[in-house]
């Protein structure tokens, strides 16, 4: 009787020292900067060595994505505040989601993807983001263009309209559509989608800050929502 | 015997034309008649005011409802502020705005047409199991209607319609594919049902009105109806 006892203490005592390391190997592993987690430095904005990484998973086929983007941007100096005061680092991770998940598949979601990887590339992703949002604001959702469901839908859309925007940015046009051509890309594309399917994402946009995990955004909301995503993974 | 043939299904088609014909202008003088009450008009503002907040809340999938909780008091009351400013498509596109009005009217006029129902079935006293069957029917259907408008909602392009992660379990990654044609065919239904949820519970408004206070029937079918009430009474049986 007495010995059953013993075991009993033995094992709960490995048991619960066993939870202790595996606590402490957790909290040493999840330790790291944002700036080591990233996908792509080049797409980040905030301190790398900050100890919150914010992270919005994107395409900019989708309008309720390019509603938050537009938030922040027109909110920019309020927005650095924001993430200098409370250490997070920001990264966008944009790809084709919705022309390989999306039911309409829109080609605009791999154009501007394949864009997005070019001028990442060429260190342009944020001038790049900002004049593709803008030009999308300008030439359709302002008029009430793919805005949702029941909106008319983008068309006549070409994919020379995503390469303008790189010459726009200062980029060599024909290098540009050389780039949005190859298979490095392509196959660039493709590691992200499978990444973005195992880390949960069903829909875009689709936010990850710690623990924080948050599909969607509304067109009825803007900079306060914004904020308030930004920070719940704190 | 082909002209026969065409002439029976003709009289067919044209005696149930007529007949649906009459149990919607009757389901509709009974909704009217029903409208005159200061409860029904509680009960359609209430259920217009609650449901279209859960409709506006749920379009951006379950973020809306995440949001109320994550944003402090401030957040949860801004929120709910704009959801509800939305419910008169502010900050809505029009199209948008247009559709959740419509499911929305109809279900508020459905509830608050139930709601008549039963309270005249209540001071009736002697209520049928039929009558009772029906209200009870009427219930469900404006419970499936808000679940179906529910599901219906949200932004399927973006994949983040609620029914997304639901088809997204049954059919993978192809599921997402579908969402949005699954969306508009749950939104229609949804109107639809609401729509001949109405009807009967317009008729059955009209029948119980018409047996607690029988002059307000009475004299309104004099006035307005070529029909007789006992004819109005076989279409209501």
């Amino acid at each position: 009787m007495e010995n059953i006892g013993k075991i009993i203490r033995t094992v709960a005592l490995i048991a619960v020292g066993g939870f202790l390391i595996a606590l402490v190997i957790f909290n040493v592993s999840g330790g790291s900067t944002a700036g080591e987690k990233a996908w792509d430095l080049r797409t980040t904005i905030g301190n790398h060595e900050a100890k919150n990484h914010f992270i919005m998973y994107t395409d900019l086929a989708c309008p309720y994505c390019d509603v938050f983007s537009r938030a922040v941007m027109e909110n920019e100096e309020e927005f650095q505040q924001l993430i200098a005061e409370n250490d997070i680092m920001v990264e966008i991770r944009l790809m084709d989601f919705l022309y390989h998940y999306g039911e309409s598949k829109p080609e605009m979601s791999k154009w501007s993807a394949e864009a997005t990887v070019c001028a990442t590339e060429k260190d342009k992703f944020w001038d790049y983001y900002h004049a593709g949002l803008k030009a999308l604001w300008d030439d359709y959702h302002s008029k009430g263009i793919g805005t949702s469901k029941t909106a008319p839908k983008i068309e006549g859309m070409t994919r020379d309209y995503w390469v303008n925007i790189g010459e726009k940015v200062g980029l060599d046009k024909d290098e540009f559509s050389t780039c949005m051509d190859s298979e490095e890309t392509t196959r660039t594309l493709a590691e992200r989608r499978e990444k973005t399917l195992r880390s949960g994402a069903q829909g875009m946009p689709y936010f990850v800050e710690g623990k924080f995990k948050q599909s969607g955004f509304d067109n009825t909301w803007g900079w306060e929502e914004a904020k308030t995503f930004l920070t719940a993974g704190i | 015997m082909g002209f026969l043939l065409y002439y029976i299904v003709m009289s067919e088609v044209k005696k149930f034309h007529k007949k649906e014909l009459k149990k919607w202008k009757l389901a509709f003088r009974g909704i009217s008649l029903a409208m005159r009450e200061k409860r029904f008009w509680v009960a359609f503002v209430l259920t217009f005011l609650i449901f279209g907040v859960v409709l506006n809340l749920l379009n951006s999938g379950t973020a809306g409802v995440n949001l109320l909780f994550i944003g402090g008091i401030e957040g949860f009351f801004r929120t709910l502020w704009k959801s509800l400013l939305a419910v008169f498509g502010i900050g809505r596109n029009f199209s948008d705005f247009i559709l959740t009005f419509g499911i929305l009217l109809l279900q508020s006029l459905l509830i608050a047409t139930i709601i008549i129902v039963m309270k005249h079935n209540r001071d009736d006293k002697i209520i049928t199991a039929d009558e009772a069957e029906r209200a009870k029917t009427g219930w469900q259907n404006s419970g499936l209607i808000a679940g179906l408008a529910i599901l219906g909602s949200g932004c399927p392009t973006c994949g983040t319609a609620l029914i997304t992660p639901v088809l997204g379990m049954l059919f993978s990654t192809g599921g997402y594919a579908i969402a949005g044609t699954v969306s508009w065919i749950i939104t229609l239904l949804a109107i639809i049902v609401a729509i001949f949820s109405l009807r009967s519970a317009g008729i059955d408004a009209y029948a119980g009105i018409l047996k607690v206070c029988p002059n307000i029937g009475g004299q309104r079918l004099k006035k307005n109806s070529p029909t007789s009430r006992t004819q109005d009474e076989k279409i209501i049986d």
